[in-house]
């Protein structure tokens, strides 16, 4: 496939709770193409979470590391962790996470503050079907609305890496099955690299790569020569 | 965008934010308002007196000629020099005989007038230039003849000028009076043409010494070219209208550096539990701003925003409320004091610093309060926070705790877990009870000024007062024929470790109606040989029991270095006191000033020759009543500022301690507990926290009163006191406010959705 987007080699998340410590994740080595699908699948505490925050720069590893666009960022500052964020990286939420005194429109524009090349809020909200409603607070939004929203805000910065946990989560069949055509969309149409976690192992029809982790180790690598669409998906 | 969730956020907490809002606005009104009047105060005097070339120094102590004044001038560093004598007199007016001082002068040099209608004063000319409010009270206008008399010969003067002296700014009719009467004790001036009889000469001459030349070095250079023993030398400082505004401005000062502290500090815990618990309540929002990519400083500088925006708001907005209001205010009182040609407002420095002291405060304390959610990787805070490692205190481990009932156990677990904000609520409760207690403080002290003064040390009901012709036969024979008692109350100088203070002497012979007391209150008898030292005094020469100190009086240039045997209290007339005995047996002749007496003088004393007058302190305690019009000003101010403050920070803790107590109470409704019960809970807290405010807020009102009182001009005294009446009307001020926020706070309860509580 295209060039490598990002690289895990040997990474290692340890965790110290007390005097005990635990492994979130251990030597996982991993692969991730631009434009790729990719789907993080495994039980809930078997590392899903871990891998997202890692590929996000949103949590530091205990060793290994992690390159993106072939550059080592295990070391880098907080400062420039978050650097990395707002050029790279977007994020959709389970929970949406939109801030709740911000309507639709203005939750998307946020994202102007932190880099000046994003797409007009309208134009985000449009792709995503939201055109009408956009002045809206997150609470007088329906779940799938809100989820779309955050998929939006994640849109409107250009992100090359969208990460997703558990996008679907809180959201009906149907809703969901909408919201992971979108992301489909993300990945096949504007190109971005997509990666979502979920414990729903249905989902793994869709993606071009699955990553399965139990226990914090990564068990398998799945490539799909021809990947399904949402509506092929059943849950 | 995040500006708009500023906004929004604000309106959403409104009421915590406009607590902080109103502390900052009240902390700055009072502080501005404070430093303008004060400020104004120093200036618009400041510019009177070098308008008028007040003197520097004053001399005093022989009679002095044109020679003399020539004597003056040629001191080194001596700018200016006038001579001046003044006398008492009494002017009669259709409604009466009111007092007036004459100052006959040789040229208006230093201490000049103050022109405000009418032809200027020149020397040689005939006439009086009365004060203003003596022509305004006595409806005295130029060209009118004034009859006046002295020593009882009568002259008439006409009225050429109406104007004013800044050397009285503040005056009392004679030293026994606490509280000015202007008008009807006036002051004139005129040429020494003019004096009935053989002109005597200058009882003082004014001094104003070059700006860069020291006051001492100057008072030295005039003893040296005087070489007179008599010679008393008196600064600014020692002359009482210059020292009583002047303390009463730094009184201002302080006042305004101590009230305002207590808002600002109740306007910090404000932004502390406020910023603390939004940014607790935030804290998904604020990960996922990190997840965003919203850098930390980002992030900080938002949340900072809050804190000094509504601060710094708050604070502007009171600057410029206190800026008007506040001399307003006191001017509008002041001017009935304090004789000044001009009232402005003016504003120090310290205005300014407070307001960047206040953005500073609310800043860093804003900044510290988010810190706590910013330092976990977003990761962490993206998770909801680690519960609280709560330990069990001792306290749970003790007996008394298992005989508790349970919403005793609630309540004290509560505080217990939120340890600032309950501090906070003690805190504001305690100033509420404080300031309560202090504005009731305020007028209870002064009532009892007049009770101890006029009931306490001076048991007789009329004074009568001798001038010089009287002397020891006319004030024996009175004291004979009204059973009284004869005192000498004249000036005198005291010293102590090279610091001079000008005062009071009292002499008293036997009898029974002028008392001491010492600094706790009891009566005591003056001791024989050795001198009683007022308390005011000895804390002025910083002197105390046992120790010596050094006098004359005014007029007599023999030094006296006599032991400290006793302090005593006296409101007014600091100094010393001692028996007719030890007096003459200090070679002094005791020639009474006045007689003390139960009985009624018999009508026309007052006339007769010897007698400059009769006083009643039954009018004198009601004159001095009626001036209370400042006190109920001060006392609104504070019962105001007592009940704000109750009720915007027992409102502010009770809606956020609901606010954080939401699950826990739906979590009891579920259970089946009873609104009425929960609320018994809940209300069960702000009782306790209320008597634990009270219990701290009486003592420290009873310090600010003290504070206060200990405030006051040198020459005063006033015994702080609070009586029980006052605390418990405190104290029950304290739970009215408790209880109506209370009030307001219980409809709350009820209208908890249990769905959405438990969601």
């Amino acid at each position: 496939m295209d060039k490598t987007l990002i690289e895990f080699e040997h990474v290692t998340k340890e965790y110290q709770s007390g005097e005990r410590s635990f492994y979130a994740l251990k030597d996982a080595n991993l692969n991730i193409c631009e434009g790729e699908l990719v789907v993080i699948l495994g039980p809930s505490g078997a590392g899903k979470s871990t891998l997202l925050n890692l590929l996000g720069g949103m949590d530091t590893v205990t060793s290994g590391s992690i390159l993106f666009e072939g550059e080592d960022i295990t070391g880098y500052t907080d400062d420039a962790l978050t650097d990395y964020r707002a050029r790279n990286v977007g994020v959709v939420f389970q929970f949406y996470n939109l801030i709740p005194t911000l309507t639709a429109y203005e939750n998307v524009a946020l994202m102007r503050e932190l880099e000046e090349d994003t797409m007009d809020p309208l134009e985000a909200l449009g792709a995503v079907g939201l055109s009408e409603h956009i002045h809206q607070f997150p609470s007088q939004m329906s779940g799938g609305e809100q989820q779309r929203t955050s998929i939006a805000r994640a849109l409107a910065k250009k992100p090359k890496l969208l990460l997703c946990d558990e996008p679907t989560g809180a959201l009906d069949t149907e809703t969901g099955r909408e919201v992971l055509k979108l992301l489909i969309w993300m990945s096949r149409v504007k190109k971005r690299t997509v990666v979502m976690v979920t414990h729903n192992s249905s989902f793994a029809g869709i993606a071009d790569k699955v990553i399965r982790v139990r226990n914090g180790q990564i068990q398998e690598i799945i490539v799909n020569a021809e990947p399904k669409s949402a509506d092929e998906v059943s849950w | 965008m995040l500006k708009r969730k500023l906004w929004r956020d604000f309106l959403k907490n409104r009421t915590q934010f406009l607590s902080i809002f109103l502390m900052s606005l009240l902390g700055m009104l009072v502080f501005v308002g404070l430093d303008a009047e004060a400020t104004g105060l120093r200036k618009s005097s400041d510019t009177y007196y070098e308008q008028t070339n007040l003197a520097d120094l004053w001399l005093q102590g022989s009679l002095f000629t044109d020679r003399d004044q020539d004597r003056a001038l040629r001191t080194r560093n001596v700018k200016r020099a006038s001579l001046r004598l003044t006398v008492d007199a009494k002017a009669q007016m259709p409604s009466g005989e009111p007092s007036m001082k004459l100052n006959f002068i040789s040229d208006q040099e230093v201490s000049g007038m103050l022109l405000l209608e009418g032809t200027p004063w020149q020397p040689g000319t005939a006439g009086i230039w009365v004060d203003d409010m003596f022509a305004l009270r006595q409806g005295v206008e130029i060209g009118d003849i004034l009859t006046l008399r002295y020593e009882s010969v009568d002259f008439q003067e006409p009225v050429r000028g109406i104007i004013k002296n800044p050397e009285y700014v503040y005056y009392t009719g004679d030293q026994a009076e606490m509280m000015p009467d202007y008008g009807n004790y006036g002051y004139g001036f005129l040429d020494p043409e003019e004096f009935p009889g053989d002109f005597p000469g200058y009882d003082t001459i004014l001094v104003d010494i070059q700006e860069e030349a020291g006051i001492s070095a100057v008072k030295k250079a005039l003893v040296q070219s005087f070489a007179s023993e008599n010679l008393v030398i008196t600064g600014r400082n020692q002359q009482s209208s210059y020292q009583t505004l002047d303390s009463e401005i730094e009184q201002h000062k302080m006042m305004g550096l101590l009230f305002p502290s207590v808002f600002l500090f109740i306007a910090v815990l404000g932004i502390i539990t406020t910023m603390t618990r939004m940014t607790a309540n935030q804290r998904m929002q604020i990960g996922t701003l990190k997840a965003l990519g919203f850098t930390r400083k980002k992030i900080t500088r938002h949340y900072v925003s809050y804190g000094i925006l509504i601060s710094v708001l708050g604070a502007v907005l009171g600057s410029v409320l206190g800026y008007w209001l506040i001399p307003e205010l006191i001017f509008s009182n002041f001017s009935q004091m304090y004789l000044l040609p001009s009232w402005d407002r003016s504003l120090s420095a310290l205005s300014a610093a407070g307001l960047v002291l206040v953005a500073v405060i609310s800043a860093l304390v804003s900044f510290l309060a988010c810190q706590r959610q910013l330092r976990e990787s977003p990761a962490d805070t993206l998770k909801p926070p680690a519960p609280k490692h709560i330990r069990h205190t001792v306290l749970e481990k003790s007996k008394l705790w298992l005989r508790m009932n349970f919403s005793s156990q609630w309540n004290l677990r509560d505080i217990l877990r939120n340890k600032i904000r309950s501090l906070m609520g003690v805190i504001g409760v305690a100033g509420c009870t404080m300031l309560l207690i202090c504005a009731f403080g305020c007028y209870d002290s002064f009532r009892s000024l007049a009770d101890w003064s006029f009931e306490e040390l001076m048991t007789n009901r009329t004074k009568i007062l001798l001038d010089e012709q009287g002397g020891v036969h006319l004030g024996q024979e009175l004291a004979d024929q009204y059973d009284g008692q004869m005192i000498v109350e004249k000036a005198a100088e005291f010293e102590s470790d090279g610091v001079t203070k000008t005062g009071q002497l009292t002499a008293v012979d036997d009898g029974s109606y002028y008392h001491f007391q010492n600094p706790k209150q009891q009566e005591v008898q003056l001791t024989e040989g050795g001198i009683a030292l007022s308390y005011k005094m000895a804390q002025a020469l910083d002197v105390e029991e046992g120790e010596f100190v050094n006098w004359h009086p005014i007029g007599d240039s023999t030094w006296h270095r006599s032991r400290i045997s006793q302090i005593y209290r006296v409101p007014t007339g600091q100094g010393i006191a001692m028996t007719r005995k030890t007096y003459e047996k200090l070679d002094l002749s005791f020639r009474p000033t006045a007689v003390l007496t139960n009985q009624i003088p018999e009508a026309g004393l007052g006339d007769q020759e010897g007698i400059q007058g009769i006083q009643s302190l039954d009018d004198m305690k009601n004159s001095m009543n009626e001036t209370m019009e400042m006190m109920y000003l001060m006392v609104g101010i504070l019962i105001l500022a007592a009940i704000i403050l109750g009720t915007v920070v027992l409102y502010n803790l009770g809606a956020l301690s609901f606010i954080e107590k939401t699950r826990e109470i739906a979590t009891l409704k579920v259970l089946g507990f009873r609104t009425r019960r929960i609320r018994g809970i809940l209300q069960k807290q702000n009782l306790w926290i209320t008597a634990a405010g009270i219990l701290l807020g009486i003592p420290l009102g009873y310090g600010l009163l003290a504070a206060l009182c200990g405030s006051i001009s040198e020459s005063q005294d006033m015994i702080p006191y609070v009586s029980k009446a006052s605390m418990l009307l405190s104290a029950a001020g304290t739970l009215l406010v408790s209880a109506g926020v209370n009030f307001l706070l219980s409809g709350k309860t009820k209208l908890i959705g249990l769905v959405e509580a438990l969601k």
